[in-house]
């Protein structure tokens, strides 16, 4: 499922990433690559601020729908 | 002679000013001052 | 022996704070990810050799994703430092490891600084560094940059390793990725020693970023079409193997190995993933509601600070400092030393007039600054980037556009030089038209000139709405822009928030200093130029000859020339229109110029307020028609050169003056007769 429908609070194992190239490429100097455990910090209007390897990155709609978890 | 004096200073000066601005605007630096405390900014720094 | 040492990390990481205490220099520390886009270089103190100390913009990996990754990774690559000194945030280990593992496989000496180490130990977590460095395979020294610990420690470690390389490639033995991969790295290696020989790049690195299918790797080294074919055929297999394009299980294997790595060297006190302080903080200061009206009632209360009581007592003061002390003196010493009549002008009514009239704002600037740094240093401005995502996408531009935009309240220059960290041009473009919309330090002396005289009961109240009416100009010519000359998607919005910090009162007395020498400096130089210039206007007339009545002054044809264009908005007559033309070589030039126009600085009889000078000639709406000019109109020489250097095009440079313009002159226009149709005056 995509990363918007994950509550608030619940962890969950990222599964796979949809975005494009460069994107993606940004995102794994980030933390996010599949295996990586993720949770939801607050949600604002569907932009998240989520927690991945003890850092807090505040993402937006566009790209947490591209992000697949599997809890 | 003050009025040579002085008024030679401050015309010095301003062509001074106007000259450095000139170039430094040229060189693609900043010439911004007021409120130019970011890191890009090229006001306190040469190296 | 002379080295270099280049400073590489991640954003926030506490690089520059690193390089400030190397150095000994001040350059600018913010707490939020990209404050530093170029390189910088010092000479580091307190050191025999010569060592200079390079400063990059913070990187999370070495795949270049946006300018300043492409800045920083071009350095390394290009100029080959002695040393690379990788600075670690040890609080999120993690993922700052992740750069360590692909700066190590470049073969240029590595230290690393593990960094904060100071909050680690608060947190009551422990970490072994000779098991890190031996892992790692590189020195490993703790360091907390901001109370300058391990800082001399690290350099002599730096030096060493140093000494020890004298400019050869070191080659880490540290095998960290799967057997596959392992094996095929060094078959495509042997085939790049004998293809690549003369390139002088590490066989290692080259082989795992052509492997990798970096295409900028792949124009850098200009290998042979059959060696690439040869390399993709490794690269199919492997992906075969994973099930996983090739990129994914190379960064798979760098955090696996990472993680091992970790879960020897660091013991954590609490584990488990119960929410932080700042995650409770950024409960609240991002709900979903409260989050704008809370971040508008910040800046509200910043405002009522800087221009309430405390901000108009510096003002007198400062005020009855230069118009009468500096005055009085200036023009006794000019009588004793008997000048003539006009230097006496052009000091008293030029000089000081002009100058004057602006550095009366100084400790009201530096106030205002000092509280702006509390919210930028604990890590509030970052939340608030996100908090205007939101907002921002309406626009169709993203929240990372929102951090040139803040930049631009200090100075549009600079902020329109950081719209780079955007990716996307369209962004970028439309960054840089609307962030002078922003209102920038210089700015402030106009309004608090007219505020102090034409809404006094309200200073901070009227300040605070100039500004959101630049905001909400912006807004909409976002959307205006964005449906017509900009149309794309918003380029997606991922960024880091740092955890809240307390700023130090050490950080936060430099950027007010730096905020009050900037100020005092360009008027020093530049406004102390435009004084003179534009006293020599307005005493002499075309033909070089003194006037007595200054309307008939170069500036007074000038203005009386071009005042009609400015009659629609309600300030049609010279003196504000000449104002408003020397404001392009710096806004605070119209408050100059407003006060050499109206005589203040003369001392003695006919001795003027320029408040209650232009209290004759304006009207509080007029008065507010003319805030609202200022603010919109084309920006000040140094933005519009910035403007011209990064939109690197006349046609858009022109667009975008012209644009800022021509809504200076509608939303004025409006302002003015909308406000006398409502009866106000």
């Amino acid at each position: 499922m995509p990363l918007t429908m994950l509550s608030p609070g619940k962890e969950a194992v990222i599964n796979a990433c949809r975005a494009k190239d460069s994107t993606k490429k940004f995102l794994e100097g980030l933390g996010i690559i599949p295996g990586v455990s993720i949770s939801v910090i607050s949600e604002m209007s569907g932009n998240l601020i989520v927690s991945v390897k003890g850092a807090r990155l505040a993402l937006n709609k566009g790209i947490a729908q591209q992000l697949l978890v599997k809890i | 002679m003050i009025n040579w004096v002085v008024g030679g200073i401050i015309v010095g000066l301003t062509i001074f000013v106007i000259v450095r601005t000139i170039l430094r605007m040229r060189r693609g630096e900043s010439t911004c001052c007021s409120g130019c405390s970011k890191s890009q900014c090229n006001c306190e720094h040469k190296s | 022996m002379s080295f270099r040492f280049a400073l590489v990390g991640n954003p926030n990481c506490g690089k520059t704070t690193m390089f400030n205490e190397m150095t000994g220099s001040t350059q600018y520390v913010g707490n939020w990810a990209g404050v530093t886009i170029e390189k910088k270089e010092g000479k580091a103190r307190k050191t025999k050799e010569d060592i200079r100390i390079i400063d990059l913009p913070g990187i999370y990996s070495l795949s270049p994703y946006s300018m300043e990754e492409i800045i920083a990774r071009d350095y390394i690559i290009n100029e080959k430092p002695d040393v690379i000194i990788n600075i670690v945030d040890v609080t999120n280990i993690e993922r700052n490891l992740y750069l360590t593992t692909q700066v190590m496989e470049l073969g240029i000496p590595v230290v690393v600084a593990l960094n904060m180490m100071d909050a680690l130990e608060a947190k009551g977590d422990k970490v072994d560094i000779s098991v890190l460095g031996k892992s790692l395979g590189v020195p490993v020294v703790c360091t907390s940059a901001n109370k300058g610990h391990g800082i001399s420690e690290l350099l002599e470690k730096a030096i060493q390793v140093a000494q020890a390389a004298k400019g050869k490639a070191v080659l880490s033995d540290i095998k960290m990725y799967d057997e596959e991969i392992e094996k095929c790295i060094s078959e495509i290696e042997k085939k790049l020693v004998s293809a690549l020989k003369e390139k002088n790049v590490n066989p290692r690195w080259a082989a795992i970023k052509l492997l990798e299918g970096d295409e900028k790797a792949k124009e850098r080294l200009n290998a042979k079409e059959s060696l690439i074919e040869d390399i993709q055929l490794y690269q199919e297999k492997l992906e075969k193997h994973y099930d996983n394009d090739m990129e994914t299980v190379i960064a798979d294997n760098r955090y696996r190995f990472i993680s091992d790595i970790v879960s020897k060297a660091v013991q954590k006190k609490f584990k488990g993933s119960e929410l932080t302080l700042s995650d409770k903080i950024d409960k609240v200061v991002t709900h979903k509601i409260l989050a704008i009206p809370m971040f508008l009632l910040v800046m509200f209360a910043v405002f009522q600070i800087t221009f309430g009581a405390v901000g108009s007592f510096t003002i007198d003061w400062t005020d009855a400092f230069i118009n009468e002390t500096v005055a009085g003196f200036a023009t006794t010493w000019l009588e004793a030393g008997g000048a003539a009549e006009w230097l006496k002008a052009l000091v008293v009514e030029g000089i000081i007039a002009g100058l004057g009239s602006i550095l009366v704002f100084v400790p009201q600037i530096m106030i205002m600054f000092f509280f702006l740094s509390i919210l930028e240093d604990s890590g509030y401005m970052a939340r608030a980037a996100f908090v205007m995502d939101r907002l921002l996408r309406k626009l169709g531009l993203s929240g990372k556009s929102f951090i040139p935009m803040l930049m631009g309240f200090g100075c549009s220059t600079p902020a329109i030089m950081a719209a780079r960290t955007l990716e996307n041009e369209k962004d970028r473009r439309l960054t840089i038209i609307l962030t002078p919309f922003m209102s920038c330090g210089a700015r402030l002396p106009v309004y608090a000139l007219f505020t102090a005289a034409f809404f006094a009961q309200n200073q901070s109240l009227v300040i605070f709405s100039i500004y959101l009416l630049g905001i909400i100009v912006a807004i909409l010519s976002g959307i205006l822009l964005k449906n017509t000359v900009l149309k794309g998607e918003a380029a997606p919005f991922v960024m880091e928030l740092p955890p809240y910090r307390i700023p130090t009162f050490k950080g936060l007395m430099i950027h007010m200093w730096d905020r009050g020498k900037g100020f005092i400096k360009k008027a020093g130089t530049v406004i102390f130029a435009a004084s003179v210039i534009i006293w020599f206007c307005q005493s002499f007339s075309f033909s070089l000859t003194m006037v007595e009545d200054a309307s008939q002054s170069i500036f007074g044809v000038v203005g009386t020339f071009i005042a009609p264009f400015f009659a629609p908005l309600g300030f049609g007559e010279w003196k504000s229109a000449v104002a408003l033309l020397t404001g392009f070589v710096a806004k605070e030039a119209v408050v100059a110029t407003m006060g050499i126009l109206h005589g203040v600085g003369e001392v003695g009889e006919d001795s003027v307020e320029l408040a209650a000078a232009l209290q004759a000639s304006f009207t509080p709406l007029k008065a507010y028609a003319f805030m609202a000019f200022t603010l919109l109109y084309m920006p000040c020489l140094a933005a519009f050169a910035a403007i011209k250097r990064e939109m690197n095009s006349w046609k858009w440079t022109l667009f975008t003056v012209g644009y800022q313009t021509a809504a200076a002159w509608i939303v004025s226009m409006l302002i003015f007769q909308g406000g006398r149709l409502l009866g106000l005056n």
